[in-house]
């Protein structure tokens, strides 16, 4: 199930909260699992049983490695941790990259279990022995599918410490919500603009380069409402994540876009994979190898195919050229140019990243400078643009904080008149969602033939 | 006296708790009342507007389960049978309207309340086999007068109703290629000038991909000089007989805003009679209209009820002239002019036929052959070289 479905928002959800807030306290985690279950289960049940197998094994795993460091048997934890992570890594690359048809959300939960393996691994958390907790850290309904990524240390602290109140439900619904019209009202319909773009035989420049600005967006509108959907999903039940997103487009170097751009999964690889590795307390030359090994494992995470390579490779690329390079010699630079210069890179890097192979990113490309010959403005240029003028000027200021702060500071700070008139247009809003949910599923039936 | 900033702190928390407060009332009230309503409105089994029938509930298997599609089909059940789904359909239409969308599933939504349907891209390959067939086709029968028209859709004549810089295929080409690609033998009825210099008229519907009635007769005009048709004292007189026409143009943009006019014509200044022979359903009928299809969604389907294999008309114009029709829909609006100037008309819409056209053309005693097909048909139809090659 998608939170952005009609099913989610009247059935599910409603039904979850009511449930969780009403049962007693020992009986709120079962409910969470079942229906957890439920929500990962739906449209393809079969998934359920490697998701519970994986649960299961990485639960055992994890006890006997702590059994082990009990012991002090340091050679057998090492062993029994580098299996485990070995038959967790392979059963993701056996999905990812042979039978290429992923069991729904299994890049993430995959790194869920490996969070949890290397915090055992490190001491950083206690084995967890029960498996119905286990089972919650994994199968936690808001974040099975998509993420965010959370360290398992982290969701172990939350569940010692699970406290709800009134306003955990407010403040998570009002999150919830906020992600739902970024994700249904700005980047579904980016994503129809991307696609009539897409569904051109040839374009001149100017419409590939909105080609490109659409899907930027778009899939930052997607990826951060789908968090902000979970993580005011889990607030709503008391659990605090910190945020996925940062407003990546306003960052003024790539190093920092990746520090604000998917939070959760730099993190993960930053704890699990960069420090361990030596991070930057060694040689440059070992940074730059750790650095490198980062990126070439982010852009396969992505996509099993030769442009997911590329494009991790190319902001590897970038990263490696601030820190041992530029360094600070741009900090003269007016910083409004170096966040277009950042947003410039990012861009072109999506390319790698929504052309289905490294020769369709490499076309794409050439459609934006031109090559398909027809110019760079023709009418069809004009026609995109002119309809979605209004949605790209929305978008481009919803990358900044500054609606967010304005609105906050009429509604609240001023209140009034403008908190009421803040709640009417939130209800618009989800009218709006609403509508496009049901209208997404309209389909004439061309009967009449001509 | 200023606020200090715990006053003012505490103001803004309350402004906060209150402000996501009454929100989560009114989602919730939204959310029962949604529930509840979806509870007690019976199910329905067809939308309207979509024309199509509406997903029931589905039924539990161990099959339908285990491949998921009883999810999936129960997720279509509860948006098909969602409340006012129409209503939020045309929430949907008009916001994306509002933010400056005009194009719907390829439909631009135009001026004057015109909704127009991209040209659709030639198969190349298809079209070049019908133009052949239609050439070796009129030279085995050089007794009979055959011609050709081939109709332009709405976008292409009323370009100037098209939204903004909408591009669309330049259909006019195309017919201008078939045009060309045509023998000597088969006369070429010119429709697209004929057109043009009426597009500031009511000759294509505003939400269906057909023309009008007048649109047709304008054809006509233009046909008769190349059929060699006398018009003499002939006229017509037009009715209206609806004027709630929503068309495919309309179900397929999910634009409800706008219903057309049908009108029909009825010769005047002669007196000739016929009879309609639909043999597919063994019914004979007076006359070329079906007014109870009015009743019905498409309510184009008033010229002959829609399209059959084979429709023979018999007339009492006693000329011997006996006129076979090859034909899409567009001609079903058509045939009420001709009526006066044939002693029989027969269409023929292969789409539909299977038998041997030489004989039909040999029991009908055929002295005429109109080919008479919309642009966007015949540039990726197959079923007319089929038909035609029966013949060969």
């Amino acid at each position: 199930m998608t939170f952005s479905s009609l099913l989610f928002l009247f059935l599910f959800m409603p039904v979850f909260l009511l449930l969780y807030h009403l049962v007693p306290g020992r009986v709120k985690m079962p409910v969470l699992l079942v229906l957890s279950f439920v929500f990962y289960a739906w449209g393809s049940p079969r998934n359920l049983i490697l998701l519970v197998l994986s649960i299961l094994f990485n639960y055992a795993a994890g006890l006997q490695i702590d059994a082990f460091i009990q012991m002090g048997r340091e050679s057998m934890v090492r062993i029994s941790t580098i299996l485990t992570v070995a038959v967790d890594l392979a059963v993701l690359c056996f999905f990812k990259y042979v039978t290429g048809t992923l069991p729904i959300g299994i890049s993430f939960y995959t790194f869920s279990v490996l969070s949890y393996i290397f915090d055992v691994y490190r001491e950083n958390a206690r084995a967890e022995t029960s498996p119905l907790y286990m089972a919650v850290y994994v199968a936690f309904f808001p974040k099975v599918i998509s993420g965010p990524i959370v360290r398992f240390c982290d969701f172990q602290e939350q569940l010692d410490n699970l406290r709800f109140s009134r306003s955990d439900l407010l403040v998570g619904l009002n999150m919830f919500l906020q992600g739902l019209f970024k994700k249904i009202l700005i980047a579904d319909t980016l994503g129809k603009a991307f696609g009539n773009v897409t569904s051109l035989s040839t374009m001149a420049g100017g419409t590939a380069w909105l080609g490109m600005i659409f899907y930027s967006l778009q899939l930052y509108f997607d990826f951060s409402g789908y968090s902000d959907m979970a993580i005011g999903l889990s607030r709503m039940m008391g659990f605090r994540f910190d945020k996925n997103f940062n407003y990546p487009y306003l960052s003024a170097n790539i190093s920092e876009f990746w520090r604000r751009w998917h939070i959760s999964l730099g993190a993960w690889f930053r704890n699990y994979v960069y420090i361990p590795m030596g991070g930057n307390r060694c040689s440059s030359l070992m940074q730059a190898r750790n650095l490198l090994t980062v990126w070439v494992l982010t852009g396969i995470w992505h996509g099993s195919t030769l442009n997911f390579l590329v494009w991790g490779l190319y902001h590897g690329f970038f990263v490696l050229l601030e820190k041992f390079v530029i360094k600070d010699r741009l900090e003269a630079v007016p910083v409004i140019v170096r966040i277009l210069i950042t947003d410039f890179l990012a861009f072109i890097g999506w390319v790698f990243f929504f052309s289905p192979s490294l020769g369709g990113a490499i076309h794409y490309l050439g459609q934006m400078v031109c090559m398909d010959g027809i110019g760079f403005w023709n009418q069809t240029t004009s026609f995109i643009l002119k309809e979605n003028l209004l949605l790209l000027i929305a978008a481009v200021l919803l990358c900044t904080p500054f609606v967010k702060n304005m609105h906050d500071h009429l509604a609240f700070r001023r209140g009034g008149v403008f908190r009421a008139v803040s709640v009417g247009i939130y209800v618009l809003l989800f009218f709006l969602c609403v509508a496009e949910l049901v209208s997404a599923t309209y389909t004439s039936f061309l009967y009449f033939k001509f | 006296m200023r606020p200090t900033a715990r006053q003012k702190n505490k103001r803004i928390v309350k402004n906060v708790q209150e402000h996501h407060g009454l929100i989560l009332k009114i989602l919730s009230v939204i959310v029962l009342v949604t529930f509840v309503v979806n509870l007690v409105t019976p199910d329905k089994t067809y939308s309207a507007n979509e024309n199509r029938g509406l997903a029931q509930r589905p039924h539990f298997s161990l099959a339908s389960f285990k491949d998921g599609s009883l999810f999936s089909d129960y997720a279509s059940y509860y948006s098909d049978q969602f409340m006012l789904r129409d209503l939020w359909m045309s929430l949907s239409f008009t916001a994306n309207y509002l933010r400056g969308v005009r194009e719907f599933s390829n439909v631009f939504v135009g001026k004057n309340h015109y909704l127009l349907g991209s040209p659709e891209t030639p198969d190349e390959k298809a079209l070049q086999q019908t133009v052949q067939a239609m050439n070796s086709f009129a030279d085995i029968y050089p007794d009979i007068h055959t011609s050709a028209m081939v109709v332009p859709d709405s976008a292409s004549i009323l370009g100037d109703k098209l939204p903004g810089s909408a591009v669309i295929r330049n259909q006019l080409s195309d017919i201008d290629q078939i045009s060309a690609g045509l023998g000597a033998s088969i006369s070429w009825i010119n429709v697209v000038d004929a057109l043009k210099s009426h597009a500031s008229e009511e000759i294509y519907y505003h939400t269906d991909h057909h023309w009008t009635s007048a649109g047709a007769y304008e054809a006509f005009r233009k046909a008769a000089d190349v059929m060699g048709i006398d018009l003499g004292n002939v006229g017509y007189k037009f009715y209206t007989v609806s004027n709630s026409f929503q068309g495919t143009l309309s179900s397929k943009s999910g634009d409800h805003r706008y219903s057309d006019s049908i009108h029909v014509a009825e010769p005047t200044g002669i007196d000739v009679s016929y009879i309609v022979n639909y043999p597919d359903l063994q019914k004979r009928s007076p006359s070329v209209f079906v007014s109870e299809q009015l009743e019905e969604k498409d309510q184009y389907t008033v010229f002959f009820g829609g399209n059959h294999p084979v429709v023979e008309i018999q007339t009492t114009a006693n000329n011997d002239r006996n006129l076979l029709i090859f034909k899409d829909s567009y001609a079903n609006s058509f045939v009420q002019f001709l009526t006066p100037f044939f002693s029989r008309i027969v269409l023929i819409d292969p789409r539909y036929y299977y038998d041997d056209v030489s004989a039909a053309i040999n029991t009908y005693s055929i002295t005429d052959i109109l080919f008479l097909y919309s642009a966007d048909t015949l540039v990726k139809d197959t079923a007319l070289a089929d038909t035609l090659n029966t013949a060969m």
